[in-house]
């Protein structure tokens, strides 16, 4: 290194514990962190500019691709911008429909960002509980959409397919057991002293901070500030239920785990709800869009990690002639420039990981290489070296 | 249309373009892009609109910037639509100084678009390699 005083820490590309690409450089006096850069870019693959060339329906399909953890989030916000775009009103019963998937996604990401959380803590505990707790709501998944992933449920108009009245008790019964689990890890997140001693008082964001970075969801909520498009501009059946934005004042990690398991518990009485009412809701699961007319349109859900924002411009055509997306980890993962400053090196990869980071969703991508040919997966990795080369180099 | 919304309007009524709410809770204002910051900063220090995002948009003709903000408690998104007519270089003032959370969709709406936001302080690439040539803007339509 150029300068001794001076010293870096590189995290990345490949995580040591999360699953997807990104790098960290974290320059560092001691055991204290002074400063971060953050490198993106690493799995963009283009998919606003795809969906140009994918009729609206197709869209649906193209933004359920972008993650596969918040797989029905951009879908939500992509079929509200069309609908906002083309005045389409929905049936109440697809309203509900839309509601129970997009909170049994929150519940599913929100278990598997606490499991995560623990097993970067090093209580594997916590971890194989979550993921077990998560089951439950997989195995809905899977019953009710076919798939533990991917679900594609909605569609410009209303949902794709239907759930079943008699599924319902069923569903209910697998809803119970998550609450189980639920108390248990509460219980375990507000009384353990060891979860305490890791998290509380790490990685803060102020209010001040959440208004700069204009972060959002759960990080924001962390913070003291109780926005949440859901209850802002209530969609789908949010309007229809009775629930509350849960926030904390701490803006540590602590306030962050807090904040997701009490939303968790009103995600559960949101689908308790929505069930309910379906029981006595009947009616079409769609309306029959014929054409989008020319205009613009703006769709935004409530994604488990934030708001999820799409822009969608049409000429009339059966295809957009713009499409942008804003992830919510777009804007969270650049309050890490602020959170991990003080930070030492080893609460520094919690920190990180505490804005629940999803950085599929961040870039967006396939890549095409610039002399025309297809490049396949080894040709990527090695750009991926080739990156990862220069940035080392930069660094040094 | 909420209270905070009609400040906005009377407040930049010399700077406003035209505007219009398309759809309840939607509204799109069109302003010359030299005032950007100038309604910028009324919108997040004044009147407390959250910065969303930065869409660019290839017009063909002219490069268009919509810059959405919302308020939370309305739950109103407002865009503000700025026209940069100069294709071959086009050039605003950034609000990577006046918002922090504006700096990578700034350096994102660059190497897609090309336009060049005076006065951030990186416009690095953000998503595309170091080594993507310079001037080939892949949201550009010249590209299709």
């Amino acid at each position: 290194m150029t300068d001794k005083n001076k010293n870096f820490i590189p995290i990345g590309p490949y995580h040591p514990l999360q699953e997807e690409p990104e790098y960290f450089r974290l320059h560092v006096e001691g055991e204290i962190v002074k400063s971060v850069d953050i490198e993106l870019g690493y799995i963009h693959r283009g998919t606003e500019k795809i969906s140009e060339n994918k009729h609206f329906d197709q869209g649906v399909f193209l933004v359920e691709r972008i993650c596969g953890i918040c797989s029905t989030s951009h879908p939500l916000a992509f079929v509200n911008a069309v609908e906002n775009l083309a005045r389409i009103e929905i049936p109440d019963r697809a309203k509900l429909i839309r509601c129970v998937v997009g909170e049994m996604e929150r519940i599913h990401s929100h278990l598997l960002w606490l499991g995560l959380a623990g097993h970067f803590i090093g209580y594997n505990t916590v971890w194989m509980w979550s993921w077990k707790y998560r089951e439950y709501i997989l195995e809905v998944f899977e019953k009710v959409t076919g798939n533990r992933q991917h679900y594609a449920m909605m569609k410009i108009g209303g949902v794709r397919r239907d759930i079943a009245n008699d599924d319902i008790p069923w569903i209910e019964t697998n809803i119970d057991e998550i609450e189980k689990g639920l108390e248990l890890f509460l219980k375990a997140i507000t009384e353990d002293p060891v979860i305490h001693a890791r998290t509380k008082g790490v990685g803060v964001l102020t209010k001040e901070d959440i208004k700069d970075y204009c972060a959002v969801g759960p990080v924001a909520r962390a913070s003291g500030i109780d926005m949440d498009v859901r209850k802002d501009t209530p969609y789908a059946a949010y309007g229809m239920v009775d629930w509350k934005v849960c926030t904390c004042d701490s803006g540590d990690i602590y306030g962050k785990a807090v904040v997701r398991i009490l939303e968790l518990f009103e995600s559960l009485k949101i689908i308790r709800q929505c069930l309910g009412h379906m029981r006595n809701t009947g009616g079409p699961l769609d309306v029959n869009v014929k054409e989008i007319p020319e205009g613009e349109g703006i769709g935004r859900h409530e994604a488990p990690r934030g708001e999820c924002f799409h822009y969608v411009r049409s000429d009339k055509t059966n295809r957009p002639v713009r499409h942008k997306i804003r992830a919510p980890s777009f804007v969270n993962v650049a309050t890490n420039q602020k959170a991990v400053v003080g930070s030492h090196i080893s609460d520094a990869l919690l920190v990180l990981a505490a804005v629940d980071p999803c950085y599929c969703c961040t870039e967006r991508v396939i890549v095409v290489n610039k002399k025309g040919k297809l490049m396949k997966g080894p040709d990527l990795i090695k750009l991926s070296q080739e990156k990862t080369d220069r940035i080392r180099k930069k660094g040094l | 249309m909420t209270s905070k919304i009609q400040e906005l309007l009377s407040e930049c009524s010399a700077r406003i373009i035209g505007s219009e709410e398309a759809r309840k809770g939607t509204h799109y204002i069109e302003v010359n892009p030299a005032y950007i910051c100038e309604i910028a900063e009324v919108m997040h220090n004044k009147l407390g609109f959250r910065f969303i995002t930065i869409s660019g948009v290839d017009a063909r003709k002219h490069i268009e910037l919509i810059y959405s903000f919302a308020d939370d408690k309305s739950g109103d998104v407002v865009s503000i639509k700025t026209k940069l007519f100069n294709k071959k270089d086009p050039a605003i003032d950034s609000l990577s100084k006046l918002i922090k959370g504006a700096s990578w969709i700034e350096r994102e709406v660059h190497e897609f678009f090309g336009v060049k936001f005076a006065g951030h302080q990186d416009l690095n690439h953000l998503l595309l390699g170091e080594d993507w040539p310079e001037g080939d803007y892949p949201y550009r339509h010249e590209n299709d």
